[in-house]
């Protein structure tokens, strides 16, 4: 099992079925988006699928749904499946007023949407 | 935040700045929105923020931004002020168009503007000087959101059994008063007269009063009296719903008939019309219900009511008890305004003593360290702010000097409240533990305080550093506080880097450390943000730039001249009504050493460790 720096924003898992467990932080904003999609970008190479974890995120701003829409356009060019997974209140009612629930693939929990990419697999 | 208080804040144009400023917005509004709505205005703050950084200063880091929020009673009004040439464009941006077939082509961005016109009622922006003001307002849930309690007396519809023989009473009545004798007449205006007496005694007996309870009485009293109402209820309007202030007279058989859940009661009513209501309780006895308003409320609801068997209240009734219910209501006005004078003159007082007590803290004798110049001083605004600032040293002098600047978010006692902590605290902290390096005694502090800064709503920013003489060296650890300005012997005055957030944002920060040469002609400015939130009289910002210039151009000068003609500026650049915010300076100059201090110094240093 790979597994990243403690020390980047975002941490991440990838296990032998090459689907990456992203965990974002607390906020995905201005300030951390620029370096949100730098790091996913590098997993986007190697892995199958990706589920984004939001279960920590208690803030997205504009910027940050910018870098979720960036992934997802880079996953769908390169035939990854992206799936969010665990969406706190506060970025569910983000995504509600800009209907961006309607691009995504969105579940209540990581296990769920691995298990739904494993199906597939 | 309690209505009329206003909080500011000055950073850079950093966007990990513009993220603190975000959660301190969220912070000062938790009690005053609901989650949703509150997340939607940090939200609303990023979104400008984000916008001023990247499109009106071009991604510059060095640009001034403040932010300013006030509680204006029944709305929350946000003011974000910038610098940048041009301000950024609101004009609306359709939501970009969502197709999943077509996600290649999707834009990355679009939804900022539009998000910030979901999140608050008003957003506007205006150019005024060189600044660019953008306002956001939020109106506050309303106060009166509070459920009525359960209706007092029992009403039912339609008329009551007898209602038919009073009508034809009242018919007789109508009919005799067409044809009334111009002795009839005489008594009607006799009575008015009687009314206008009354009116007029009321108005004289409560313009005077103070006590609420009184007042309540004295309401109550000459609207029964006026009414010819056996009984009477007065309720005044609360944060939990409407309370008893008053009853008189034989209230409806006991226990009072209360209201089916599902028929609305005579309160709620008036309440809604926010006039009065006549009508019969269930048993049909005459009851009347007046609100009693205030300048822009409904401050409460007098009920009054007649025995069975008696005449309903008349048009004249009603208008006698309306007029002293509007005169109930300017009184309780101005009770609540004398209440208010007494508060703000009790306020006042608790500022006077939270001034002397700031005043205390600040360093009265500086410490004598060889080789090392100091200065500090702090002058106060009229609003007590948290500025704090001193020198630590240790028990056994080891040619270190330890200084801390702070400043605490919010005015008045419970900001000089934590600068007292953080005074005992740091003193602890360092007494406990001399080894600790600068960024440790932060991580400490943080971690002892973040409980308290939380539970008190409050934020610090604060720059905690150490001069080691001996190693000519100087570290510091930053939390949000304005970077320090670092003039080397070569004369060129620096920024240092804010390597952290405030304190208070999360217990388990780890605080970094900046490690710099300190050698002899060094020189160290630290200041708080009143320096450079100064406005000028041409309404400019001084900003952080102008005072490394200014600072700059100081640089040959002793350090105490030095650091007298940098107050003396911000004092000159202040407007006529005075400093908006404290202001703090604490400056050392590293001095090579007389021959005297060498040897004193010599006699204290540690053993050089024994070559191999």
């Amino acid at each position: 099992m790979l597994q990243n720096s403690r020390h980047v924003e975002i941490p991440w898992l990838m296990d032998a079925s090459q689907i990456v467990i992203a965990t974002v932080n607390e906020r995905l904003d201005s300030a951390g988006a620029g370096e949100f999609k730098a790091e996913i970008a590098t997993l986007a190479r190697t892995a199958k699928g990706i589920v984004v974890d939001l279960s920590k995120t208690v803030f997205i701003d504009s910027a940050g749904l910018g870098a979720l829409v960036s992934l997802l356009k880079n996953c769908t060019q390169q035939d990854i499946r992206l799936y969010l997974a665990g969406l706190t209140p506060q970025v569910r009612q983000i995504f509600e007023l800009t209907r961006l629930y309607r691009l995504f693939d969105i579940f209540e929990t990581t296990d769920q949407a691995r298990s739904d990419l494993l199906g597939q697999a | 935040m309690h209505p009329g208080e206003t909080r500011s804040l000055c950073f850079l144009s950093r966007l990990k700045d513009a993220r603190q400023a975000t959660h301190y917005v969220r912070r000062a509004v938790a009690n005053l929105l609901p989650a949703a709505a509150a997340n939607l205005l940090e939200l609303a703050v990023s979104e400008a923020l984000t916008n001023i950084i990247r499109h009106g200063y071009a991604m510059r880091d060095d640009q001034p931004i403040r932010l300013e929020v006030r509680h204006a009673g029944t709305t929350l009004e946000l003011l974000v002020e910038d610098e940048a040439p041009v301000a950024f464009s609101l004009q609306d941006v359709p939501l970009p168009r969502l197709d999943v077939e077509r996600i290649p082509e999707l834009p990355e961005g679009g939804w900022g503007v539009y998000l910030m016109r979901q999140a608050v009622d008003e957003l506007t922006q205006e150019r005024a000087g060189r600044r660019n003001r953008l306002r956001l307002k939020k109106r506050l849930p309303a106060p009166l959101a509070a459920p009525l309690p359960a209706p007092f007396p029992a009403f039912r519809d339609g008329p009551p059994p007898d209602a038919e023989a009073a009508t034809l009473d009242a018919l007789r009545q109508e009919l005799a008063v067409s044809e009334q004798s111009s002795r009839e007449m005489a008594e009607e205006l006799s009575t008015a007269y009687e009314s206008l007496n009354i009116f007029y005694t009321f108005s004289r007996d409560v313009s005077t009063l103070t006590d609420e309870t009184v007042l309540c009485r004295k309401i109550l009293d000459n609207a029964m009296i006026s009414a010819e109402a056996s009984w009477g209820v007065l309720r005044l309007s609360s944060p939990a719903g409407f309370r008893l202030k008053a009853s008189a007279g034989q209230l409806p058989a006991p226990p009072p008939p209360l209201m089916p859940p599902d028929a609305p009661g005579l309160e709620t009513a008036v309440a809604a019309a926010l006039q009065e209501q006549v009508t019969r309780d269930a048993d049909g006895n005459p009851v009347m219900g007046l609100p009693i308003a205030g300048m822009d409320r409904l401050l409460g609801i007098l009920l009054l009511g007649r025995q069975a068997g008696r005449h309903n209240f008349s048009a004249g009734d009603a208008k006698l008890a309306r007029a002293l219910a509007d005169q109930a209501g300017i009184s309780l006005e101005n009770q609540c305004m004398v209440r208010e004078v007494l508060d703000a003159r009790l306020a006042r007082q608790e500022l006077d003593i939270a001034h002397d007590l700031q005043q205390q803290l600040y360093p009265r004798q500086l410490p004598q360290v060889p080789g090392l110049a100091l200065f500090a001083q702090g002058i106060a605004a009229r609003q007590v702010g948290g500025d704090y600032l001193a020198f630590l040293t240790r028990r056994t002098p080891d040619g270190t000097l330890d200084f801390i600047i702070a400043d605490a978010m919010g005015k008045g006692m419970s900001a000089a409240f934590f600068s007292i902590l953080t005074h005992v605290a740091c003193r602890s902290i360092l007494d406990l533990a001399p080894a600790r390096t600068p960024g440790e005694i932060l991580t400490a502090f943080n971690r002892i305080m973040t409980p308290d800064f939380e539970r008190f709503g409050m934020y610090m920013t604060c720059l905690y550093g150490r001069i080691d003489t001996r190693q000519a060296e100087l570290r510091y650890a930053c939390a949000g506080h304005c970077p320090p300005l670092l003039t080397p012997p070569d004369g060129r005055t620096r920024q240092l880097e804010t390597l952290d957030y405030m304190l208070g944002v999360a217990a388990d920060t780890v605080f970094q450390e900046g490690r710099h040469p300190f050698p002899p002609g060094s020189r160290l400015l630290a200041y708080t943000d009143g320096f450079t939130d100064v406005t000028d009289s041409e309404g400019r910002m001084r900003g952080h730039t102008a005072l490394l210039n200014a600072w700059q151009q100081l640089a040959a000068q002793p350090l105490e001249a030095a650091c007298r003609d940098l107050l003396r500026h911000a004092l000159d650049d202040a407007p006529p009504g005075g400093l908006q915010d404290d202001i703090a300076l604490l400056a050392i100059d590293h001095q090579a050493l007389n021959q005297a201090d060498a040897a004193r110094e010599r006699r204290t240093a540690p053993p050089e460790a024994a070559s191999p």
